[in-house]
């Protein structure tokens, strides 16, 4: 299938999708932080995080990530018995 | 120029890149959290307590994008620990 690619060009494909993965993770975690600011953070009159906020932010991260964990797995799931019954037909 | 020279300028020059992007991102994200926080009606100027909340508001996202920071960097390494034990 991929007898087209010379080596060169397969480090070139590569590097080009490592490249996407670290703009693709800078999104994630962008976005993360963005969605645990906007839900734990409230109060402006001071320039440091209160505990509060603190422990907010901290749960909140956990939280998504377990979160895209199990979403992950789950589409695992789902897209294995899909495979399995097309390939049953 | 012999390979891990050249692999130093390319990951050199790949940190870079993602450093600029990561921080537009982040003035990006500052921008439009920071406005919808501390901007409810927009006037003709922006007054001293606007911008004081403003720059209060901009401190506690870069605290916030830290704490991030640290949170999952020692969740990920507890994920590596965790299945290097499995293994």
């Amino acid at each position: 299938m991929d007898a087209g690619l010379t080596p060169a060009e397969s480090r070139e494909l590569d590097q080009r999708l490592q490249k996407r993965q670290v703009k693709e993770f800078m999104n994630v975690f962008g976005n993360l932080v963005d969605n645990c600011f906007s839900a734990c953070v409230d109060d402006f009159t001071s320039k440091a995080l209160s505990g509060r906020e603190n422990g907010c932010i901290a749960r909140c991260v956990v939280k998504s990530m377990s979160t895209q964990t199990r979403l992950g797995e789950r589409f695992g799931e789902l897209n294995a018995a899909m495979t399995a019954e097309m390939q049953r037909r | 120029m012999d390979s891990e020279s050249v692999k130093k300028a390319v990951i050199k020059q790949v940190l870079i890149e993602s450093n600029t992007a990561n921080a537009r991102q982040l003035i990006e994200k500052i921008n439009e959290n920071c406005f919808e926080k501390c901007i409810p009606k927009p006037g003709s100027s922006v007054s001293a307590g606007e911008k004081a909340c403003i720059t209060n508001c901009m401190e506690k996202y870069m605290a916030a994008w830290n704490l991030v920071n640290t949170a999952y960097v020692r969740r990920i390494q507890q994920e590596v620990n965790n299945n290097s034990f499995e293994t």
